[in-house]
């Protein structure tokens, strides 16, 4: 190729969460690989909250790490404050997470960009994308390059057409103090690309030391903090407390007051924003009748003097959010650094992409993160992680490489997005997976890591420490199936803590699956951890707590491997490539345009298709069955 | 069975045999031009607006007409299908219909595969499932409250009253997820024992229309009575009086009935399957020993047990009892005393003043309408509201009993204190059966099923 000053076979527009997990992956993989961004220095930012993980966002850490992605090993290096959420509830809906020091984990992230091998940071911007006929060929560049590649990965967050707004002022940027990017829109769109608007927000940034904080509620971090990364062997990390405090009638009161010059409420955002991760002024709409509101006053970090306000995101003129702010108990003196805006962004709704994350109008063209329509940085992470890995596949002529419903939120995230109209930024919950009870943080890497191997990104030690730990669960689990117990023993185990005792000898097993025996009940009788199958539980955390899940909930896992092995049936029933929907006369006419837009593969997939209806479906089945 | 749908399908719509007319049916986009390839009337039948009949010859292909027919117009998607449709109306008989078929199938139409009509109208959205498996019920009606009920199913008040109870389903799923994905928000809104008293009324609901099933089944396969006494108490008697027919062969001599028979009887609407039993004697003669033995399988299934008894001898009226021991708790018994011209009257009103008893004879006609009317009795005093039957349909009453199975683990799980990821996994799997019902959730298996009942030309 003539005129190309610099060859790659993967470029990564954008340093955010999917450009690092898009870059790291590609260029690990063997790949020649760039990773362009206006500002090297913003790699990696945590741009709105100094957190990751939470409830499902745990989860696809968790995934991202056992496939071999990076965000799981940065987080437990920065981590300040670990939490395992929901421990309340059963072990399904267990989520890691942690707050961060902010700059520290942009640092951490820059510096595994920088080191890896393979990968070379470019700091200038995306002018022009260049095609071959329908497949991309390279870009131009603001700094007046041309660089070839096979494949390119579009991360490029917040900042397309970005727009800021407080109260009635807006400007033009992607993030507070960054400029926006304009022009890359209106190329796909000449494409013949679709685009959207969304919407998202930030809450204000206070002085830490203007805050009373014997005033807020301290919320400890664990006592025994676990890491996201399997790779991870124990948090090193000093943990400090994050504080909670609460809004009043006052707050509202005075939020209120600004309503008419909010740009939401006067129309001046046309993006739609987040129902789950709403603003205080959506919260206050939402649940009119509630007294008051939770906040979380974060610390960004060790020494840091700025303090986070998570759950008072909002767009309200900035003099209506001091005085707001001054309400709450508390921050009666609180200095407000900054204020909280929103912004507003062009994304590409998500059907127009397969399930690669390879867009279907251009092929050699990915889409990863916010681009496609979701908030968050695990979001974007894992899908930066699948198309990177992918582009990557496609330089070697291999692949494709995709997750399934049934697998991995991952999948779900990515197969909900194709799917569903995307109709405001897509948070991943645990109720979108309908095979939650066995996708669980816990078991990740059994379910991901084997992949994650193959595809180059797991040393082979990793996998074998997991196939060790597979075999102690495998070789305690047939022990507590086999082992009985005395009654006698059973009193000892219990030690006053059951409500009813065996009465005749009773299999360990079947001890430990009523709800109030635990598996340390079970450990605590000498006879049995003197058993090395037992006793190298004692020691293993992993192990223990997969052992324990795994025996306690079996009826319930065993139905739920039923519901996947039917889910599956309708997964293989391909649909041919190039299948003309609109040629089935009989389909409804929106199922029938819905069909045609997103070109299912499968009998299953279209079974997901919002607006195909059942009738449509039965139409396929009958079709393509026979 | 493979839909093709782009192609016009004829059959003959009407039964086999002879009658006054016969239908023959054409559905599918070139329905009209097919027709009109055949007919001749006034006018062509493609100028002709829908719901029109008209007048007109079939012809052979060479011309000569076959038989002066009426051919009704619909038009899509005002038709039974959805499609344009043609209804042709011809005379009786098989020659004449058939022969109607083959000029249409020559003229361009396939012959339907049994159900077909149906699916369409199914694939076109004019019926939805619990509908079309309706039509398969109505068309087997063998009672009028049996009719009513697919009709009332067929009008979508099933499948109505499945999608109200799914979406109290997926709204507690909604209430649960809340307290799952967003615990660290503060916004759970789930007051304490609410889920558990709105699981209790789903349970109560889904109990209600599985125990509907089970008197639908009455109403679908006719309330099974069987005649049993003593050998020539007069079973056979009684059975001919009631079909008012010479079925089985009466004779003075006992142990004459060797086989079971069986009839159907209307009494009020409800289907009555009355059964003509052996007698119940221990016998050396091989052949009444095999009837014996299935006379006792019949009693055993048997709703209700017409206890023969010969009033005008006393020793029999005298050790009743004996064999009623083995009578199962939902099994009705009603003591039938024959024979009662043959005694004088006073014995005849001691006798019926004993519960659940009755005096006929089955020589006379006497007391025979009294003995209808407690058939019905029984029915009505099971409280079989027949007219209010919901399902019908066993397919149905298996994915409600599924489903109801998951709301019963639910509350067990809840009062064991499952958390409520467990709860909400029972709650979907509860909702999705309901969706089997009314076809939101469709598979191959229930597809089938379903249209396979269908005959040729429906």
């Amino acid at each position: 190729m003539a005129g190309m000053d610099r060859r790659f076979d993967v470029i990564v527009v954008g340093g955010g969460h999917a450009g690092i997990e898009a870059s790291l992956a590609s260029a690990r993989m063997g790949c020649k690989t760039a990773l362009l961004t206006m500002d090297p220095n913003a790699i990696g930012r945590m741009s709105c909250n100094p957190a990751i993980g939470g409830t499902a966002k745990g989860h696809l850490v968790r995934e991202i790490d056992a496939l071999g992605g990076e965000m799981g090993k940065i987080a437990d290096a920065t981590g300040i404050h670990f939490r395992m959420l929901n421990k309340s509830k059963g072990p399904a809906v267990w989520s890691p997470r942690c707050q961060n020091d902010r700059d520290w984990y942009g640092q951490e992230a820059a510096r595994r960009v920088m080191e890896q091998d393979g990968l070379t940071v470019l700091r200038d911007t995306l002018t022009d994308l260049l095609l071959q006929g329908k497949s991309i060929s390279g870009i131009r560049t603001l700094g007046g390059e041309t660089l070839s590649c096979k494949s390119l990965i579009l991360c490029s967050g917040t900042f397309l057409n970005a727009v800021m707004h407080t109260g009635e002022s807006s400007s033009v940027g992607g993030r507070f103090g960054e400029p926006a990017s304009t022009g890359l829109t209106e190329m796909l769109t000449n494409l013949g690309f679709v685009t959207g608007r969304l919407k998202t927000g930030t809450p204000p940034r206070l002085r830490k030391d203007s805050i009373d904080w014997g005033r807020t509620e301290e919320q400890k971090p664990d006592e025994d903090p676990q890491p996201f990364s399997f790779q991870t062997r124990k948090i090193q990390n000093r943990q400090i407390s994050m504080y909670l405090t609460y809004t009043n009638g006052e707050t509202h009161a005075i939020l209120r007051t600004g309503f008419d010059r909010s740009p939401m409420f006067s129309g001046r955002i046309k993006g739609v924003g987040p129902r789950y991760c709403p603003s205080i002024e959506d919260k206050l709409n939402r649940f009119a009748d509630r007294e008051r509101h939770q906040i979380f006053l974060e610390p960004e970090g060790y020494d840091s003097d700025i303090v986070y306000v998570n759950g008072f995101s909002t767009s309200l003129p900035e003099d209506v959010q001091r005085k707001a702010i001054r309400t709450i108990t508390g921050l009666e003196m609180a200095e407000m650094l900054r204020a909280g805006y929103a912004v507003e962004y062009d994304f590409f709704p998500p059907h127009q992409v397969e399930h690669t994350l390879e867009t279907k109008l251009v092929s050699g063209l990915f889409f990863a993160g916010q681009i496609n329509g979701t908030s968050g940085y695990e979001e974007a992470a894992g899908q930066g992680l699948i198309a990177g890995i992918n582009a990557a596949l496609e330089v070697k002529r291999d692949g494709p490489f995709t997750l399934q419903r049934s697998e991995s939120y991952i999948g779900v995230m990515i197969d909900d997005l194709i799917n569903k109209s995307t109709e405001e930024p897509y948070r991943m919950f645990t109720s979108r997976a309908e095979y939650r009870l066995l996708l669980r943080q816990d078991n990740a890497d059994s379910r991901l890591m084997r992949k994650g191997h193959s595809l180059g990104l797991i040393p082979q030690d990793v996998l074998e420490n997991l196939e060790r730990k597979e075999e102690r669960v495998a070789e305690a689990r047939r022990f507590l199936e086999n082992e009985r117990v005395t009654p006698a023993e059973a009193v000892l185990m219990a030690d006053g803590r059951w409500a009813n005792l065996p009465r005749e000898n009773e299999l360990l097993a079947q001890l430990l699956r009523r709800p109030e025996v635990s598996l340390s009940d079970i450990l605590s009788l000498p006879r049995l951890f003197s058993d090395e199958r037992m006793r190298i539980l004692l020691t293993d955390r992993e192990a223990r707590e997969r052992v324990e899940i795994e025996t306690k909930y079996e009826g319930y896992l065993k139905r739920q491997h039923e519901q996947i092995q039917q889910f599956e049936k309708n997964e293989q029933v391909a649909i041919p490539q190039g299948f003309d929907f609109a040629g089935v006369r009989s389909l409804s006419n929106e199922g029938k345009e819905k069909l045609q837009r997103i070109k299912p593969r499968s009998l299953g997939q279209a079974s997901r298709i919002a607006g195909v209806t059942p009738a449509d479906l039965s139409i396929l089945m009958v079709l393509l069955l026979r | 069975m493979k839909l093709r749908l782009n192609d016009t399908i004829a059959a003959i719509a009407t039964p086999p045999g002879e009658g006054a007319i016969a239908v023959i049916r054409i559905s599918g986009a070139a329905s009209i031009a097919i027709a009109d390839r055949v007919f001749r009337g006034r006018t062509p039948l493609a100028e002709a607006p829908g719901f029109t009949v008209h007048y007109g010859t079939v012809n052979e292909s060479n011309g000569a007409p076959v038989d002066q027919v009426l051919a009704t117009v619909f038009r899509s998607p005002h038709s039974y299908t959805g499609e344009d449709q043609i209804e042709i109306s011809c005379h009786g008989g098989m020659f004449v219909a058939q022969r109607v078929l083959d000029i249409v199938v020559g003229a361009g139409a396939r012959q339907a595969e049994a159900g077909e009509f149906t699916r369409r109208a199914f694939v076109n959205g004019k019926i939805d499932l619990a509908q079309a498996e309706a039509i398969a019920d109505m068309i087997r009606a063998k009672s009028e409250k049996m009719r009513v009920a697919s009709f009332e199913q067929l009008q979508g008040r099933l499948g109505e009253r499945v999608r109200m109870l799914r979406k109290e389903l997926m709204d507690l799923c909604g209430l649960l997820e809340v307290d799952l994905d967003f615990s660290e928000e503060d916004l759970t809104v789930i007051a304490p024992g609410e889920i558990e008293r709105r699981l209790q009324a789903i349970d109560r609901a889904l109990e209600e229309m599985i125990s509907s099933f089970e008197l639908g089944k009455l109403a679908r396969e006719g309330v099974e009575v069987v005649l049993v006494g003593k050998p020539n108490a007069g079973k056979s008697s009684i059975f001919n009086a009631l079909l008012k027919e010479e079925r089985a062969i009466v004779t003075p001599l006992p142990g004459t009935t060797r086989d079971s028979l069986e009839e159907n009887l209307s009494i009020g609407g409800v289907l009555f399957r009355v059964h003509d039993t052996a007698g119940l004697r221990e016998s050396e003669d091989i052949a009444e020993t095999e009837g014996v033995r299935r006379s006792q399988a019949i009693m055993q299934r048997a709703d209700i047990l017409l206890d023969v008894i010969d009033a005008a001898t006393p020793l029999d009226r005298e050790d009743v009892a004996g064999w009623r021991r083995g009578i199962g708790p939902s099994q009705y018994c009603l003591a039938v005393y024959n024979k009662v011209d043959l005694i004088d009257r006073s014995a005849v009103a001691k006798l019926i003043q004993e519960p659940e008893s009755v005096a006929v004879s089955a020589r006379t006609g006497e007391g025979l309408n009294e003995l209808r009317d407690c058939l019905l009795q029984m029915v009505k005093g099971r409280r079989v509201e027949i007219v209010s039957i919901t399902v019908t349909n066993s397919r149905h009453a298996q994915s409600l009993a599924r489903a109801r199975e998951r709301v019963t683990t639910a509350l067990f799980s809840l009062r064991g204190g499952a958390t409520n990821e467990f709860i909400a996994f029972d709650v979907r799997d509860a909702s999705n059966h309901l969706a089997e019902i009314t076809g939101e959730i469709t598979s191959e298996e229930i597809l089938d099923e379903i249209f396979a009942k269908f005959c040729i030309g429906k």
